[in-house]
């Protein structure tokens, strides 16, 4: 499969499944994802909600304990260690200092009660910072990002600040303990336009300053466009297409991506109207057989209902799940 | 990049630093003083006018049958100097002056100033219901957050079942058994001496309050456990908590320090409602264990129609609700920094 | 008139709609729900019972050849101190706890939700006139008030109902007001008041609806509170005097002879406790089913 590669990864997902556990069963969420992030690289994980891609990057932090949701399968490795089952103590110990997330709404995730410098100290001394140690690296994570004043915005709480500076607050938070690895939840959903460049750009230039590799998460193919150099497209639990995202943009493998980019307005060109993709994502207690984007797919043969297809390489680097070859589709 | 780039408004609340949040935190304290006040009135007003309206009178009520043997003459001496014929907002105006001046009238059975009884039975049910508060807290949130902590486990039911035992038993139910229990199967009668001040037998003192305040306790102790594992429960999904585990945080700092601080705001309104209700708790449970304290007082002025006493009670049990939902307020805002600007 | 039928037919049409085959199964899957249920129906018949006069006994019929007996075939409860059959006195005790709790909520939950509806759509001036004589009565001790209403009425569970239904209006009106606000802001009711629908119209068809699930759980918490307050003013000696078969009377006097009749006072308090709990557990019930995201089976 091309999604493995020759550098070794820093981050290897292998078959990752994520159901919801209730009385009826299992459902599945996210099912047999495998994704690699190389150091320093930039990859977006781009589809509609409830795709399972907000669940990839939980799973891939062990956030998903407690709650109904769990891991049914599959493996996220870090460097050589083994995440999924990993015990608790094993997994804080890499949280915050090894691979850190951001999350989309940032007014909910900070505590509202506490300052924000404390929140960003914490976690540093949760890693052994000593308490001038951790102060002094939250004021210069502050600065890093950007935000003004780092000792008298260290004492602000939550509710004084602006979503943008949230935000910011947030990403602080998530570097302070100079992670190799970030995963970003939507984090520029929430925000205005124009603060959401603004972050989109802050982040880029701390990715390139530090190195660092980023799994960026979104519905938006216009921020993946700008930002990511390999994309992962999701559909109902799976990875319908991945590759170098100027490739997928110019010549997408599968009719899933091609209607998603059709959807996106284009200001260069002839004035078409805007594609939409008729219904909805499956009901992931109620998918359909065989492939599940059938019933929404233009290019369907009757085929593709009796199997589900499998990511597979195509041209160049890119590698798709469909059964129906591109040359085959009709327009 | 600048301030205004980064999407930066001058920080809320923390602009005005300094001399203005002063003002406004000021102004905020005189607007829920000025509340209570009003609130305090009204209680009066209200206390005066419901007992002035009630059948029977200050004359009826210390003479019994005897006041149909009065002559006219003396009926009207009497009615004079009550200042029954008067009208009511004059007489309200005169109640309200000696009010101001410390005087609270005379209480008709026993002659002694209300003043001395209320001073007498204050202490007795401010201990009983600090303690009692104290006992709610402390099962309250303990059993709680114990129940928070597994959820569906062993510990969790049973927390959650004891609660259900101390909010679906009336005190008195409990005061009732207890006191029977103690007396029939341990033989043990804390209150058959008089009451004991804390000052006087500190430990007779104590075992005299202990029973009443549990049995108090008890039912503070359920409605806090309630809400105490409802609310950690419900912060614990916050995303937050998440973000904070996201973090590196050992699990046992998470709890402490995001999920219980938390969780303490429904937990303040909580013990705030349940000391309204202890105020009124407190009559049934001084009756039954014998304690001279304001609710034995009330209990006993109503149904002897002794009004200056009653009236006294009331206002001292009306201020002390007042005074406690001041007190909740001023917390919520120390507990809860969006409160505050 | 018309403007009251409307108000009724508003409040209990979509109760009545919930109340499809859907709501009574979900109240009784969760566990609080099936319990409350289950002890209500078990008090409520047995107050029936007596109603219709199929308790063993009279409830006043002394017989002084058997005083103080212990539970026996004869008398499933024992008898008391002037020979009363327990059981019989507990199913009357019973009816008047039902009876006093009712006509206690039907005051409230009428005046309480009428003020809530009033303060919570009208705002301004008569939300605040609304929420200050709310904030008066609660702050008056609930105890206190109806020592005063039943001392001056004097003893009667009639007495001892108005005074328990005046001490608990202001939860009701505090309780209503809220929804009321949030629901005044809904997009249906806005779209309502753009399209010039009256202002009864607006209140009767769309706010009333909205707020009638949160009714529902507060009346049942309500008579359970309700029970609780009337046993222990009847306890304390202010509600119907002896030798009526309160239960509260019947548990201050057990508590006197609880050393050599320990069933004098055990079963008045257990049927106490089972009415409270009773409607307790299916108030929560209530609440669980009618908004699943709060359960926590």
């Amino acid at each position: 499969m091309s999604v493995t590669t020759s550098v070794e990864p820093l981050l290897a997902i292998r078959d990752l499944s994520v159901g919801l556990r209730s009385r009826s069963g299992v459902t599945p969420l996210v099912r047999g994802v495998s994704l690699d992030i190389r150091p320093g690289e930039r990859v977006g994980l781009v589809g509609e909600s409830g795709s399972g891609k907000s669940l990839t990057l939980l799973a891939a932090m062990g956030l998903l304990a407690g709650s109904p949701v769990e891991v049914t399968g599959g493996s996220v490795r870090l460097g050589g260690t083994e995440l999924v089952g990993a015990p608790d103590r094993v997994l804080r110990g890499f949280r915050g200092s090894q691979i850190a997330m951001i999350y989309q709404d940032p007014m909910t995730s900070l505590d509202p009660v506490q300052r924000v410098g404390a929140q960003i100290a914490e976690g540093l001394r949760a890693h052994g910072a000593s308490r001038r140690g951790a102060q002094e690296r939250t004021l210069a994570v502050l600065a890093e990002v950007q935000l003004p004043d780092p000792a008298r915005l260290a004492r602000a709480y939550p509710h004084e600040l602006s979503g943008g500076m949230r935000q910011r607050v947030m990403i602080a938070a998530a570097l302070a303990g100079n992670p190799r690895l970030l995963l970003a939840d939507e984090p520029t959903t929430a925000l205005d336009v124009t603060i959401q460049r603004q972050i989109l750009a802050l982040v880029a230039r701390l990715q390139q300053a530090r190195h660092l590799a980023v799994l960026w998460v979104t519905h938006d193919l216009g921020v993946a466009a700008q930002f990511v150099q390999r994309l992962a497209v999701m559909y109902a639990g799976r990875i319908v297409e991945v590759g170098p995202t100027a490739a997928v943009f110019a010549s997408p493998q599968h009719p899933y991506t091609a209607a998603l980019l059709r959807a996106v307005p284009s200001t260069s060109g002839e004035r078409t109207a805007l594609g939409q993709i008729p219904g909805s994502p499956p009901d992931p207690a109620r998918l359909p057989p065989g492939c599940s984007f059938v019933p929404r797919c233009p290019q369907a043969l009757p085929g593709c209902s009796l199997t589900d297809p499998v990511l597979e390489a195509r041209s160049g680097e890119v590698a798709a799940a469909c059964l129906v070859p591109v040359s085959e589709w009709r327009p | 990049m600048t301030v205004e780039d980064a999407g930066a408004r001058p920080l809320a609340g923390r602009a005005g630093a300094g001399p203005g949040r002063g003002r406004a935190i000021a102004l905020r304290i005189a607007a829920r003083l000025a509340k209570a006040v009003i609130t305090l009135v009204g209680v009066a007003v209200v206390v005066f006018i419901v007992l002035r309206l009630l059948p029977g009178n200050q004359i009826t009520s210390s003479l019994g049958v005897n006041a149909g043997l009065l002559t006219k003459a003396q009926y009207a001496d009497l009615e004079h100097y009550y200042g029954i014929g008067k009208p009511l907002t004059q007489q309200f105006g005169q109640w309200a002056g000696d009010l101001l001046h410390g005087n609270m009238g005379l209480s008709e059975q026993s002659g002694r100033s209300v003043a001395s009884l209320i001073g007498a039975a204050l202490p007795v049910t401010l201990e009983l219901a600090i303690a009692a508060m104290l006992i709610g807290l402390v099962i309250g949130v303990g059993a709680g957050a114990v129940a928070a902590a597994a959820p569906g486990r062993l510990p969790d039911r049973g927390a959650r079942l004891v609660a259900l035992a101390g909010l679906g038993v009336p005190s008195f139910v409990i005061g009732s058994g207890l006191v029977a229990l103690l007396a029939s199967v341990f033989h043990y009668f804390p209150s058959s001496e008089g009451f004991a001040s804390l000052r006087s037998d500190p430990w007779l003192n104590i075992q005299q309050i202990f029973w009443p305040a549990l049995t108090l306790g008890l039912g503070i102790g359920a409605a806090i456990l309630r809400t105490t594992r409802g609310a950690m429960l419900d912060v614990a999904r916050r995303d937050y908590v998440r973000a904070a585990r996201g973090r590196g945080l050992a699990p046992r700092l998470v709890i402490i320090k995001h999920v219980l601080r938390n969780a303490l705001i429904p937990i303040l309104t909580m013990s705030g409602i349940q000391f309204g209700y202890l105020l009124g708790g407190t009559v049934v449970v001084e009756e039954i264990f014998v304690l001279p304290g304001l609710g034995r007082l009330l209990l006993m002025s109503v149904t002897e129609s002794d009004y200056a006493v009653a009236q006294g009670v009331t206002l001292v049990f009306a201020l002390g609700f007042i005074v406690v939902n001041l007190l909740t307020d001023l917390l919520y805002a120390v507990v809860d920094p969006r409160l505050r600007s | 008139m018309a403007g009251l039928a409307q108000a009724g037919e508003a409040l209990t049409a979509p109760l009545v709609e919930a109340a499809r085959p859907g709501l009574a199964r979900r109240l009784w899957r969760q566990p609080s729900g099936r319990a409350g249920l289950i002890i209500l129906a078990v008090m409520v018949l047995a107050g029936l019972a007596s109603l219709a006069g199929l308790a063993p006994d009279a409830p006043d019929a002394q017989n002084p050849s058997v005083t103080l007996h212990g539970p026996s075939a004869a008398h499933l409860f024992g008898t008391d101190q002037f020979g009363r059959d327990v059981l019989s006195r507990v199913m009357a005790g019973t009816v008047l706890s039902l009876q006093t709790a009712l006509l206690a909520v039907a005051i409230c939950a009428v005046v309480g939700t009428l003020g809530g509806v009033a303060a919570g759509y009208f705002g301004g001036a008569v939300s605040w006139a609304v929420t200050s004589l709310a904030d008066l009565i609660f702050a008056v001790p609930s105890v206190l008030l109806a020592l005063a209403i039943v001392s001056g009425l004097g003893p009667g569970w009639q007495n001892t109902a108005i005074a328990v239904g005046i001490s608990y209006t202001p939860i009701f009106i505090r309780v209503v007001r809220g929804p009321v606000l949030t629901l005044r802001q809904a997009d249906y009711v806005k779209a309502a008041r753009v399209l010039g629908f009256s202002r009864s119209r607006i209140l009767f068809r769309h706010v009333l609806p909205g707020v009638s699930g949160i009714l529902a759980v507060q009346v049942t918490l309500a008579l359970g509170w309700a029970v609780l307050i009337e046993a222990s003013l009847d306890f304390l000696g202010l509600g119907p005097p002896p030798p009526a078969a309160t239960l509260g009377l019947m548990v201050s006097e057990g508590t006197n002879i609880a050393g050599i009749a320990w069933w004098s006072l055990a079963f008045p308090a257990v049927a106490v406790v089972l009415l409270v709990l009773g409607f307790t557990l299916t108030g929560d019930g209530l609440r669980d089913a009618l908004d699943p995201g709060t359960s926590d089976s």
